[in-house]
């Protein structure tokens, strides 16, 4: 009799520790080797197991943030961590408007506003080669990253102008992790975003890092198709960590500390 | 495509300064009427507050006599600033020769008003001992030039700040800008020298006035 029932305590103890690694609010990633796109970059590089958010931070979350830390509050920023822009389509310092509706992916936020927010709740932004790693993904498959229709789709967004009102984020297709809005919603900060030299600053001032600033470096691209991440790349590399614009956001991640869950 | 990435990827850069002089501009108009405090420091006062200092970052360091110091320690003082690593072969010692070719401009007494600081991007191999070493190679005075080791996250933070990059490389050298940036005194990024070998004319110029002003804020462990 004792026994069934230390046997369903170690199994609901078990089942509770797995719970507690994995908040309802992220997705395991399992991590791997993935070939980023190009210069010394184009060798595989390892991403070990993390947990990622399933979806960006939202203007409601970040508003909570700002009522309980003022120094985040739009008039109390200062210019070394948040450039004028900084949540600027927001109707006031406490006031989200019509703008930004509460289920929105919140932007207009500066690396400095974002690392606040998730140190706060103990969360970190994730890696730049996390963040590629998780969005190889397609609802159907985890790594996506050749499949033609999944670059067409990831590069027709990148043409569009992003709505002046950002989506609900309950309005986006799901990947296959359960993950949402890693493309087609916004664009999200990674910690290490300042990993590429700008200028002819670089101690070794190769053809990579100026590669990111004609179109001629596309052709080095590990893998042509992959345009699209070229592009983020850029992007990234084009950032400070003042900076807000129109369709920045971000999401949290952690390191992952157990073996994947069961599912 | 290509307009499109160029729409979005240059955020307003020009914002920092035009700011900061605005609000000066502003606050300097308005000023006479309050007497409790000289001009330039109500002025430097609202430039802090408006523009942030370096010296809110709380990270911790520890220098080459193995002391531990936060960044606003230096508060009180002007100081250069730059970021490298010891073992660097190339551009490293470069950057610790035109922080040197800049102190030399300066008289004794200016130099005693400044410190320098050389922050390690690789904590990892960059020892107390060895950024010691380092900076014997160069026969720096090291009662005015730290060399800090910090945390990965504490190095991040501040390469952020100062818009320094840098990423470690499959040889575990690291490629980084060569930034050397002028702090107020009190961590207000003042100026920034951009490239190995630049004419130093324009940090002088921003030092030597910065050097001339009086503190608002007291010395820390005033010599």
């Amino acid at each position: 009799m004792k026994l069934p029932i230390l046997f369903l305590l170690t199994f609901a103890a078990i089942a509770a520790a797995t719970e507690q690694a994995i908040p309802a609010d992220m997705a395991w990633v399992e991590g791997g080797e993935y070939v980023p796109m190009f210069g010394e970059r184009s060798k595989p590089r390892k991403v070990a197991p993390f947990l990622l958010d399933r979806r960006p931070v939202t203007n409601a979350e970040f508003l909570e943030f700002v009522r309980e830390h003022p120094e985040w509050r739009r008039s109390n920023s200062k210019r070394l961590f948040s450039d004028i822009g900084y949540l600027s389509h927001w109707a006031g310092d406490l006031e989200l408007g019509e703008n930004a509706p509460p289920n929105a992916a919140v932007v207009r936020v500066s690396w400095f506003a974002a690392r606040a927010y998730l140190k706060n709740i103990k969360k970190r932004l994730p890696r730049e080669d996390e963040w590629e790693f998780a969005a190889r993904a397609d609802p159907t498959q985890a790594n996506a990253s050749k499949d033609p229709v999944f670059l067409a789709r990831i590069l027709k967004w990148y043409g569009q102008p992003s709505p002046a009102r950002l989506p609900d984020l309950i309005t986006l297709p799901p990947d296959i992790r359960g993950v949402v809005g890693l493309h087609g919603n916004v664009w999200e900060w990674v910690v290490d975003f300042n990993n590429q030299m700008v200028t002819g600053a670089a101690r070794d001032d190769t053809s990579l890092d100026r590669a990111l600033f004609c179109a001629g470096g596309a052709v080095n691209a590990t893998d042509a198709a992959n345009y699209a991440a070229f592009m983020r790349y850029a992007f990234r590399s084009s950032l400070e960590g003042n900076y807000t614009t129109t369709n920045l956001g971000f999401r949290g991640a952690r390191d992952a500390e157990t073996t994947p869950p069961t599912p | 495509m290509k307009a499109h990435l160029t729409s979005f990827a240059v955020p307003p850069s020009g914002g920092r300064s035009t700011l900061a002089l605005l609000t000066l501009f502003a606050l300097t108009s308005i000023l006479p009427a309050k007497e409790e405090k000289p001009s330039c420091c109500a002025e430097k006062e609202a430039a802090v507050e408006a523009e942030g200092s370096v010296y809110q970052l709380e990270a911790k360091w520890t220098d080459q006599h193995k002391k531990e110091v936060s960044l606003s320690d230096y508060k009180g003082r002007p100081v250069l600033l730059t970021m490298g690593y010891a073992s660097c072969q190339f551009a490293c010692p470069r950057l610790v020769a035109d922080l040197m070719a800049i102190e030399r401009e300066l008289t004794d007494d200016q130099k005693k008003g400044l410190r320098v600081v050389f922050v390690s991007i690789d904590p990892e191999r960059d020892t107390p001992e060895k950024l010691a070493a380092f900076f014997d190679q160069y026969k720096v005075d090291q009662s005015r030039w730290s060399g800090l080791r910090g945390t990965e996250d504490g190095v991040l933070e501040l390469s952020v700040a100062l818009g320094t990059r840098y990423r470690q490389l499959e040889n575990s050298d690291f490629a980084h800008s060569n930034r050397l940036t002028l702090l107020s005194s009190d961590g207000v990024i003042l100026h920034n020298q951009e490239g190995l070998g630049t004419d130093p004319s324009e940090m002088l110029t921003a030092l030597r006035k910065t050097l001339s002003q009086p503190s608002v804020t007291k010395v820390k462990n005033a010599e």
